[in-house]
């Protein structure tokens, strides 16, 4: 699904968190989004996703307007936040079932993609297990596999890199974004790690005090381009956005 | 142990705050994010409000007199001994300190001791409740001057012999149902205004099983309320009070074998008291029992949703006019609990036939008095405020609270849809309850039958009506829309405004006017502009006015 941003703004009453975005994301690609604590990239996501209302600007989903009352597109997206929404007394196979048909992507076929999901995420011994009694990397990984066997055409992460997931968690999370990307379908997360951003992106989106600062292919960042980065490529551009701000 | 640092505090604020000056962007920024003294302190303090009704309740028995605010004391100081009691047991074992102190250095010894000292402070303000409770009976009697000290000596005996009691109570007795007894023995001082006199003076001996009563017993011989041989009850309640010590001593002994055990893996506080949160997930009504995993993912159970048909025979009336959309809706809405809405109307057909009972047994009451069992009723049985709904509870998300139903695909209409049909068949329910208790209050007051299935009705009505709006108000608290400022919020709210006005306006009119006609068109008014206000909020809403988001208030 193709995403276009135009002139997207927020405010949330003296905060302008997000400062005129725009972007256009193609669809089988990869986004990561990146900035300092507080910068907007959270924010950013929550438009997407219709939790929060773009002050002006427009979003458009394969250039149909996006607006939180648009359920058709609304059910080809799904969204997961920092901490994962569950209720607590249901089990991690109730929580899956109820997410499906909430998509309504409950069809019989959907099995063996859950059994593989489950597998990948190693959630097998956990499926009687009520969602309060899994740790928080258990947690995630249980919302995450919900959500990704709806099989929804975009994708939005909020800080999964951060979520408590083991290593194997990960592993199996960037495999599936990258096959989901495969498939034509669209990742955007955001994240703070740069190492995984920068293995992890077709295109990086630098937020910075609510404004895009860069939104490029990793190979075209200034970074790069400047020859600015002492460690990684994006150190280095995150370095430039320090020095720059003071 | 002394929490923070203000010494340090200060000192790096000041600093902070000089080299923030300095650079205009940084200054701006801490402006912006700091938070605002008054509404710091504003939200600390919600609890000022409680004061007002202590003083009304307070004002209102010394006026009728007889004794009335001595008993009404020597009841609040049990309540709240009770009270007390097991929240600093739950706070100590389980509470937001234990869990943040927990993983700092800080050994059980010190901790127990912060909160004990909490616990203390927290009695000095029940003091000052005693104390104005006191000195109020003195006043009403005529009595001032040197009296105050009396009051004074009094209320701080009562503190201390709640304070003691309490002691003794967490330390030996682990488990009690103490928020029934403490709200039942709140009640009592409620109902008290309005039983006999005969009842006063059964309740006024009846206290003297509590330490609590004894004080009030003595304070009433001491000040010549009561037979100068009452001052007797002092002498037992000092001797309580002298216990503290030991008190104090047994409690922090037993309090610290719980908290040590808690980090040395022999935990015998805080898994009990969480398994007692946490029922049984094969207990649970309308839930798919666990089978193999293998098998359980093969034959797609997982995918089937609740059983309705293990709930309670409300929800299986339900189920039947849902459609399959609606029934995923409700399961999530829900959070796949079920049965609660037929063990609630178990409670109202309860409530309302004690109260039914209590309407022909009591004296004459007042009006406001006499509706009070419908509207518990009600509460339970029905839902007067749009029911009570687990995907409208708010998730931590990034310093927020956003509601659970809000990142998943399910619009407005969807859950209305789910809230009307399912409150429709509740008020149903609830509606022969709710016409045998107005019937039954009519006659008690002198009126006819069926003036009272009149009043009934309208109730019913008024309750049918106004559920656009009960619907509205839930999303409305998982958002921000009252501070987003913008033409469709501020439209809203204006018409919103307008709204409210007809609604009261015709609510009263469908008791007032007598014609049946007149009384149709209230309520049909009543209907519309309910509507009127769902649908523009549903345009706000699904035009993205507003946020799905609150800001969390946390205990933190």
């Amino acid at each position: 699904m193709r995403i276009r941003l135009t002139g997207l703004n927020k405010r949330y009453g003296k905060v302008h968190a997000l400062k005129n975005a725009s972007l256009t994301v193609e669809p089988g690609q990869i986004v990561s989004v990146l900035g300092p604590n507080g910068a907007g990239k959270t924010t950013l996501l929550r438009c997407l996703a219709g939790i929060v209302g773009a002050t002006s600007g427009d979003i458009f989903f394969d250039e149909e307007r996006f607006t939180r009352g648009n359920m058709s597109l609304r059910r080809r997206i799904t969204f997961l936040p920092d901490f994962p929404i569950a209720f607590p007394h249901n089990t991690v196979l109730r929580h899956v079932g109820m997410v499906l048909r909430l998509y309504e992507a409950d069809q019989p076929s959907v099995e063996t993609r859950v059994m593989e999901l489950l597998r990948g995420f190693d959630l097998m011994p956990l499926i009687d297990t009520p969602m309060a009694q899994l740790s928080r990397g258990q947690a995630y990984k249980a919302a995450l596999a919900a959500l990704i066997a709806t099989d929804s055409e975009v994708l939005l992460l909020d800080e999964p890199f951060a979520s408590g997931m083991d290593p194997n968690g990960i592993t199996f999370l960037k495999r599936e974004a990258r096959e989901a990307a495969r498939r034509g379908h669209t990742v955007i997360y955001s994240t703070q790690i740069l190492d995984i951003a920068e293995k992890l992106s077709d295109r990086v989106c630098v937020i910075d005090r609510g404004e895009i600062r860069h939104y490029a292919p990793l190979a075209e960042l200034p970074g790069v381009v400047a020859g600015h980065a002492n460690g990684g490529v994006l150190e280095g551009l995150f370095q430039q956005l320090r020095e720059s701000a003071q | 142990m002394i929490l923070g640092s203000p010494a340090l505090e200060r000192r790096l604020r000041k600093e902070a705050k000089r080299e923030m000056r300095s650079d205009r962007a940084l200054w701006r920024d801490y402006r912006r994010h700091r938070t605002v003294w008054l509404r710091r302190k504003l939200r600390a303090n919600g609890r000022v409000a409680l004061l007002f009704v202590y003083f009304i309740f307070l004002e209102q028995m010394v006026v009728r007199g007889g004794g009335l605010a001595l008993l009404g004391v020597a009841i609040y100081a049990s309540a709240t001994t009770l009270f007390r009691a097991f929240t600093f047991r739950a706070n100590v074992l389980q509470g937001y300190d234990r869990t943040v102190l927990l993983h700092l250095p800080i050994s059980d010894e010190e901790f127990f001791t912060h909160e004990w000292n909490g616990f203390v402070f927290s009695w000095s303000r029940a003091f000052v409740l005693f104390f104005i409770a006191y000195e109020a009976t003195l006043f009403g009697s005529g009595l001032t001057g040197k009296q105050l000290a009396v009051a004074a000596l009094a209320a701080a005996l009562q503190s201390l012999c709640g304070l003691s009691v309490a002691s003794w109570l967490i330390a030996y007795v682990r488990k009690a149902k103490v928020g029934l007894a403490s709200t039942a023995l709140y009640i009592l001082i409620l109902v008290c205004l309005w039983v006999p006199a005969a009842s006063i003076r059964y309740l006024w001996s009846a206290v003297l099983i509590t330490p609590g009563g004894w004080v009030s017993h003595g304070f009433a011989g001491l000040t010549g309320s009561a037979p100068s041989r009452e001052t007797f009850w002092l002498v037992p309640a000092f001797a309580v009070a002298i216990l503290l010590p030991f008190a104090y001593g047994a409690l922090r002994r037993r309090m610290l074998v719980e908290l040590t055990s808690q980090t040395s893996g022999e935990s015998v506080g805080l898994d009990e008291l969480l398994a007692e949160r946490e029922p049984d997930v094969e207990e649970l009504p309308g839930q798919v029992k666990p089978l193999d995993p293998d098998a359980a993912i093969w034959q797609g159970h997982f995918l089937q949703g609740a059983d309705w048909a293990r709930s309670g025979w409300l929800e299986k009336v339900a189920v039947r006019w849902f459609t399959s959309r609606e029934k995923t809706i409700a399961e999530f809405m829900l959070g796949d609990q079920l049965g609660a809405w037929s063990k609630r109307w178990g409670t109202a057909a309860l409530i309302s036939g004690l109260g039914i009972i209590l309407t022909f047994a009591l004296q004459p009451l007042p009006s406001w008095v006499l509706f009070l069992p419908i509207v518990a009723g009600g509460m339970c049985g029905a839902p007067l405020f749009g029911g009570f709904w687990l995907g409208f509870n708010g998730a931590p998300a990034s310093g927020q609270l956003m509601p659970a139903y809000a990142s998943f695909p399910i619009s407005y209409a969807e859950i209305s849809r789910v809230m009307f049909k399912s409150n429709a068949i509740r008020i149903l329910a609830w509606t022969p309850l709710a016409l045998a208790y107005a019937t039954a209050l009519a006659v008690r007051m002198g009126h006819s039958a069926a003036y009272g299935v009149t009043i009934g009705i309208e109730i019913v009505v008024i309750v049918v009506a106004v559920q656009p709006a009960m619907v509205v108000g839930h999303f409305s608290v998982g958002s921000n829309d009252t501070k987003q400022i913008n033409w469709p919020t501020l439209s809203y709210f204006g018409l919103a405004l307008i709204l409210f006005v007809i609604v009261i306006a015709a609510s009263i009119a469908l008791f007032e006017v007598e014609a049946l006609e007149m009384k149709v068109l209230a309520a049909l008014a009543l209907g519309v502009v309910n509507v009127v206000g769902w649908v523009g909020y549903r345009l706000l809403f699904n035009s993205g006015a507003m946020d799905l988001l609150r800001l969390e208030e946390s205990e933190f």
